[in-house]
């Protein structure tokens, strides 16, 4: 007996072997639905009923409800949202001829109408109590309601051959979120995603028989009907929002990631990428479970999208992700699927206020989806592609890096927005690289531990991460939250003297190698404090390196981290020889033709 | 017709092994590759080889990526980049020159020069076709990608690259071996050739083959220098080696299109190319 659980522990040390998937309690149930609804794909909608189960998560009294009608955003085009995005998302155009919209119809507690009362502002529904619901007391919310899908657009809609193809998020009246003595009443802007509570979701779905449908949570029973329909079930616990997909043209594909099943939907045009789709989505699940903290579910769905719906794709749901194609570009796929999937665990567990404080939840995924990439060896466009840290680097310094990236999604232009993910992400992967791969994984595990099925804010990011690592004032007061960038240079050398300059205003630790006349090397790490750092070696010094071992993944200008009194003969000659190498291969490819 | 390929085989490789005659079209590239790669390295480090860190731009690639990121850097790589298919271009040339060099020193009528001027301008005309139809063969290619998917569009563009290549080859070896010099006729004879002699095919998948076997050598190998000087001697030996295949391929068509004629000239009606010295 005891043997056997030696070897269950050894086994559960043997590198790379799949942690199962934790035992871990169930999240509260705050904002459960049950909804019964039917797609129509004539007439673009989901309509349905659902009974939502509110328990206020609070010591206060609530005299009020707040509940989010998303699809709303899309009903006119001058909702807030349209107007802040200019009705555009990632380069999609909302198409005014086939506007969105949520008509909820009746909404009843213990059979009296809410609605008469209610207000509705932008997407805000405001639906004032009679009886004030005390502490941990729940109500039972009955809804009727149409949802009108949009084209598709912004994460949500209906595309692809002849229009068949349905993503279905954002749909349905939602509870807004009570935190820390406040309704999160921010309304639905341009950049901001979301903000949700946890709890269980029971979803039965009609659909024409030849519609295959991907929902989140896990599949609980098909039944078809006399009328050409079918009803599918699908059930969630520990979550935060339902999703699905709907096409006749879906084909599927599995794998496991660990005791977690990934199953694939996919366009048959799409066939080429399945399996970056499936190698990437569960490696993600396998890779982030073992660093972070484990998936807590026991499937995820992967919905690849059309071409002509590609506004559908590279999104995020509890249990269910959309990816994107790219064209077919190897690595493409895996770089948007594992972005996705690292949403599992920011915001999906720690439910963070998208809206008000993005970085920890794009920023934090970007961080991991990156870095699971590079840990995968992928390279984005093929053999000769980049990786994920250079794509990072050049997307970073594409836009303005000098930013703070801790603002509110709101206060972003569309464009400028992307510093959120890359400047979050270069600077997790740059403190990663100061405290070492382990400590850092085991500050992150301390982060999510502490606040898994809660709603962390960004003092309590910088918390849990003070109290595994220390204090680490450069990232959390220099990097995040000002427009202060990375970057040191070589001043000059003189003899065994050599002056290195701070040029950008983040002081973050730096390692300083000095290569000597006699061939020794001096290696001194300099905290980044003042502007200048005078280095006085031991002989007289050949070459200076600022950050040798490339761990400030973040600094902006890395060219002017290195000079030599001379250039060092071989390594320049290699350089050298390595160009002339690469002309005449191409010249041999290509010229010798025929 | 029967072919004693082995004979051809073998008298491929006794040609091929006067390793002497690749060395112009080595040094050519060498020299056209130090042009083209020198002003870069200066105009890159802003005059100052110093500031470039020659030992990581070596063993990373995102260190490559972060020098580009440098304003000066990624105008210097732009120069570089645009001067690599112009000086392409003159190697192309130096290879016209020195195939009509090499394949008469074969062929023993002519001395190298005396061969490589008398066919340049014909050679030239040649593989200025050959671009033509090879823009044509990649053209087709990405109509069968549209229609039906990357990969198959890929391989269709792939094959017809390799039967122009070798159309080429044997343009080549006709034109030296049969005294011709319009590049159409080379064209047509060799294509003609091609199909009707399997032998040629499966030379020059071969060929192919011995090319493909040759840089996943290379590949897998490379990682075994790290940041060692010693590969630089390992790229000029793959270089050498690739440019070596390439004049097997030549040899392997000369002799076959040599030994064909040999057996056929006494009964010559029925071949094209006896027909044609008029047109040089
Ligand atoms: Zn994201």
């Amino acid at each position: 007996m005891r043997i056997f659980s030696l070897l269950l522990v050894l086994a559960a040390l043997l590198p790379g072997a799949t942690p199962p998937r934790a035992q871990l309690p169930a999240a509260p149930e705050v904002a459960s639905y049950q909804m019964d609804v039917r797609l129509d794909p004539a007439a673009k909608t989901v309509s349905g009923t659902g009974r939502i189960t509110y328990r206020n998560p609070s010591t206060d009294t609530l005299d009020e409800l707040w509940l989010r009608l998303y699809l709303k955003a899309f009903s006119s085009t001058d909702s807030l949202w349209i107007e802040e995005s200019g009705g555009q998302l990632r380069g999609d155009q909302l198409d005014p001829d086939n506007l969105g919209n949520i008509d909820l119809q009746s909404l009843t507690l213990a059979g009296s109408d809410l609605l008469a009362s209610a207000t509705l502002t932008d997407t805000l529904l405001r639906v004032p109590l009679d009886t004030p619901l005390g502490p941990g007391q729940a109500v039972e919310l009955e809804a009727t309601w149409v949802s009108t899908l949009p084209r598709v657009f912004a994460r949500t809609g209906y595309g692809g051959r002849d229009d068949t193809f349905f993503m279905v998020g954002q749909w349905y009246p939602k509870m807004a979120v009570y935190d820390r003595g406040r309704w999160d009443t921010e309304p639905w802007h341009g950049n901001s995603e979301f903000f949700n509570d946890f709890g269980s979701y029971d979803v039965a779905i009609t659909v024409p028989q030849e519609y295959v449908v991907a929902g989140a949570g896990v599949p609980a029973g098909e039944t078809t009907n006399a009328d050409g329909t079918k009803l599918v079930r699908f059930l969630a616990t520990s979550v935060t929002d339902f999703a699905f997909a709907a096409s006749p043209d879906f084909k599927t594909a599995s794998t496991k990631a660990g005791d977690v099943a990934v199953d694939l939907f996919y366009m048959p045009e799409h066939q080429s990428a399945v399996q970056e789709y499936l190698d990437s989505a569960a490696g993600t699940l396998t890779t982030l479970g073992q660093w972070f903290g484990a998936y807590p579910h026991p499937r995820l769905t992967v919905v690849d999208v059309p071409d002509d719906a590609s506004g559908a794709g590279g999104m995020e749901y509890p249990t269910f992700i959309t990816t994107d194609y790219g064209g077919g570009v190897a690595g493409y796929a895996a770089y948007v699927t594992s972005h996705e999937v690292a949403h599992q665990w920011w915001p999906m567990q720690t439910a963070t206020n998208e809206g008000a404080e993005p970085w920890l939840d794009e920023g934090l995924t970007e961080y991991s989806g990156a870095r699971y990439i590079a840990d995968a060896s992928y390279l984005i466009g093929g053999a000769l592609g980049v990786s994920a840290r250079s794509l990072e680097r050049t997307t970073y310094l594409a836009l303005d890096p000098a930013q703070p990236a801790n603002l509110p999604a709101w206060q972003y232009s569309g464009g400028e927005y992307g510093i959120v993910y890359s400047k979050t992400a270069l600077g997790l992967w740059t403190l990663e690289n100061q405290v070492g791969s382990e400590r850092f994984r085991a500050a992150m595990r301390a982060y999510l531990d502490a606040w898994r099925f809660k709603h962390p804010q960004a003092a309590d990011f910088r918390r849990a991460i003070e109290q595994s690592l220390g204090p680490q004032p450069w990232f959390f007061d220099a990097y995040i939250p000002t427009e202060g960038v990375i970057d040191y240079a070589v001043g000059n050398i003189g003899g065994s003297q050599a002056t290195v300059l701070r040029e950008g205003q983040v002081p973050a630790p730096v390692e300083v190698v000095l290569v000597l006349e006699n061939g020794a090397r001096e290696t001194q790490t300099w905290d980044g404090a003042g502007e200048t750092l005078t280095i006085t070696a031991s002989s007289p010094i050949a070459q200076v390196q600022i950050d040798p071992a490339a761990k400030l993944v973040a600094e902006i200008d890395i060219a002017d981290n290195t000079v030599a009194i001379r250039p060092p003969f071989l390594p320049t000659l290699t350089l050298a020889e390595r160009l002339v190498f690469w002309f005449q291969s191409f010249a041999q490819l290509v010229g010798l033709f025929g | 017709m029967l072919i004693d390929l082995r004979a051809v085989f073998i008298a491929g490789l006794r040609d091929a092994a006067r390793l002497r005659l690749a060395l112009p079209l080595y040094i050519a590239g060498l020299l056209l590759g130090l042009v083209q790669s020198w002003p870069v390295l200066f105009s890159a480090s802003n005059g100052q080889l110093g500031r470039i860190n020659a030992e990581r731009l070596l063993t990373s690639g995102d260190a490559l990526v972060d020098l580009l990121t440098n304003q000066e850097a990624t105008a210097a790589t732009g120069i570089w980049l645009l001067l690599m298919p112009l000086l392409s271009l003159l190697f192309s040339a130096c290879y016209n020159l020195f195939s009509g060099g090499i394949l008469s020193v074969w062929d023993g009528r002519r001395s190298f020069w005396a061969g490589g001027w008398h066919f340049f301008l014909a050679f030239t005309a040649l593989g200025l076709l050959l671009v033509v139809l090879a823009l044509v063969a990649l053209g087709v290619g990405s109509a069968v990608a549209v229609a039906l998917g990357p990969m198959v569009g890929a391989g269709i563009s792939f094959v017809l690259l390799q039967l122009l290549n070798l159309t080429g080859e044997y343009a080549r070896a006709i034109g030296v071996t049969q005294n011709l010099r319009n590049p159409f006729a080379l064209f047509g004879h060799a294509a003609t050739y091609i199909t009707r002699r399997p032998a040629a095919l499966l030379l020059g998948l071969l060929g192919l083959a011995l090319h493909a076997a040759l840089v996943a050598i290379y590949l897998t190998i490379l990682p075994l220098f790290g940041a060692s000087p010693l590969v630089m001697l390992f790229n000029q030996l793959l270089v050498f080696a690739w440019l070596w295949l390439k004049l097997l391929r030549l040899a392997w068509a000369r002799s076959l299109v040599a030994v064909g004629q040999a057996s056929v000239q006494p009964s010559s009606a029925a071949e094209p190319a006896a027909s044609a010295p008029a047109l040089s």
